[in-house]
């Protein structure tokens, strides 16, 4: 296991009673507090990952960390499938969860398949892998 | 089994001496260690605390600001991203003055973020002359000047000033690092270049004639040890500055070194003082980054670093002000410490750089970058992102007063 999934899995267990062990097929995002140009693309993305109309990815369970300052995504993404959690008291940080840019994972059969930079035009290359257009 | 386990012992030992001497070295080459003032023990410490009262949909701190002094009437103007506004706060009468609002065609501020994340849609700095000229940073891009009636006197591209002076680069300026400030009635800001060359010593402050667009640079660079790193100190490598500076000199620091630095324009002299706070690092440690890589070093480098704020001159108690962040391990057991685990200290200079007070401050209860001096004394913002305490009713500060006594 990766340094990356190994935090990612003590903060979901710890700080989300969530045991990733136990999902199968899952997308988790963690939003960055730093890029707001970058949150902007990614929240294209997320609206068109998220859309509850889209199957593609209906068996994938989609999940996205945002820290407090950052949580107007919130706002921007409403009527989806994608279950939000806001870091209120900054502790993704805690569990070594520290990103400079909005970081995207894919994981298949709870094992990490697919990990990538939401970060300037690199949005685009990761919406257009899994078959998304960003307008 | 190893054959000469003794020779790879000695090899080892040899090179952990010889990383330990070379940053030593670097300590002893670079560093000036601070004095204590004889009479320290002469400055008592007081903290006040103030609030005034505001509306819910500004309860945040102000991080890009400036402070203003007008017929015995201490302000602070601090920009609002979340209504995209300059706010004026009467400190001394605890009020809100006024509220400019930046939306709207005419001040060509557009589609500011309101979570002041995307640096290209921001106001980076606030400086002022006076109420009718209001001097705002927008991106980087331009300097806008406005009165308190909102109307615009000046707008000047930043990309043309050095081009129509016929500068390398481009001036610049951040309120939380290289704020800009009005120094011989010209207006200091930074300039960057877009090719540095490290093994070329350039001019980083240009001073500029607002009136006439006349760009001049002054004689002062990044320090010696930057250029033996090559510039290689991550997220520190700033120079910081302030708008509360004494006449006649110019104080600067950088955030990657202790040192204190004044340049005097008269004799073209810069004076260097020790400003090492008693425990943590003086001199941040090189990192090296290639293209591509994981920015998370440059976090970890951070944190294990001591981060060096602006020096700000109190000229009603002749006294400078310096805070700094000391550097932490960031693995805390199975978990992470982050640069908001970082201890707060804040050291005060007598005007010959001796050290009067170093004191450690609460842990997660100030903002780092929201200080500024009035009559009163040094204002901090008790807004750390981790105290659960603000008062989402009320702008508080704490008023540190430094008070020196007669016997």
């Amino acid at each position: 296991m990766s340094e990356d999934e190994e935090h990612l899995y003590t903060y979901f267990k710890e700080k989300q009673n969530t045991d990733l062990h136990k999902l199968n097929n899952f997308f988790i995002v963690v939003i960055s507090g730093n890029c707001g140009s970058c949150t902007e693309k990614t929240i294209k993305f997320l609206k068109q990952l998220g859309d509850k109309k889209e199957n593609k990815f209906g068996d994938y369970k989609k999940i996205v960390v945002i820290p407090s300052n950052n949580a107007e995504v919130l706002d921007s993404i409403k009527n989806s499938n994608i279950q939000f959690i806001v870091d209120e008291g900054f502790e993704l940080e805690k569990y070594g969860v520290n990103f400079q840019r909005n970081a995207f994972f894919e994981f298949k059969k709870s094992e990490l398949f697919y990990k990538d930079w939401l970060y300037l035009d690199n949005v685009d290359t990761v919406a257009k892998k899994y078959g998304f257009i960003l307008k | 089994m190893l054959k000469y386990p003794s020779l790879i012992f000695c090899l080892i030992f040899i090179s952990c001496i010889c990383f330990i001497s070379c940053k030593s070295t670097d300590q002893n080459k670079y560093i000036i260690i601070s004095k204590s003032a004889k009479d320290a023990w002469k400055y008592e410490i007081k903290i006040d605390s103030i609030q005034i009262p505001i509306e819910l949909a500004h309860s945040r701190p102000y991080f890009t600001y400036t402070q203003y002094s007008e017929n015995n009437v201490d302000y602070l103007l601090g920009y609002n991203p979340e209504l995209s506004s300059i706010d004026i706060l009467d400190l001394t009468h605890r009020s809100m003055y006024k509220q400019l609002s930046l939306v709207g065609e005419s001040l060509s501020f557009k589609n500011l973020d309101k979570k002041d994340l995307d640096k290209s849609r921001s106001v980076a700095d606030i400086s002022i002359i006076n109420f009718d000229s209001i001097i705002l940073n927008y991106s980087n891009e331009k300097l806008i000047i406005i009165d308190t009636n909102l109307r615009k006197k000046q707008e000047m591209s930043m990309d043309s000033i050095s081009i129509k002076n016929n500068m390398p680069g481009k001036s610049i300026s951040y309120c939380h690092d290289f704020k800009m400030f009005f120094y011989n009635d010209q207006l200091v800001l930074n300039q960057v270049y877009y090719d540095f060359d490290w093994n070329k010593k350039k001019p980083v402050f240009a001073s500029l004639n607002i009136n006439s667009g006349k760009l001049t640079f002054l004689p002062i660079s990044y320090s010696d040890y930057l250029y033996k790193i090559k510039g290689s100190a991550g997220f520190l490598t700033s120079i910081v500055t302030s708008e509360q500076q004494k006449q006649g000199v110019l104080t600067y620091s950088y955030l990657y070194e202790s040192n204190i630095y004044q340049y005097n324009p008269k004799n073209s002299t810069i004076t260097y003082y020790g400003g090492t706070p008693s425990k943590g690092k003086y001199l941040a440690d090189s990192i090296s980054y290639n293209k591509g890589e994981d920015p998370k070093k440059w976090v970890t480098h951070n944190i294990e670093n001591s981060q060096f704020f602006n020096v700000m001159y109190d000229k009603y108690r002749h006294v400078y002000y310096r805070f700094s962040l000391r550097n932490i391990l960031q693995e805390n057991g199975k978990y992470f410490n982050s640069i908001l685990d970082k201890p707060l200290v804040l050291m005060i200079f007598n005007e010959k750089f001796e050290v009067i007070k170093e004191i450690e401050l609460p842990m997660y209860k100030y903002s780092p970058n929201t200080w500024f001096i009035t009559k009163e004394g040094l204002f901090i913002s008790p807004t750390h992102r981790k105290n659960k305490f603000v008062d989402p009713l009320h702008l508080r500060f704490d008023i540190i007063k430094v008070m020196k006594s007669r016997s």
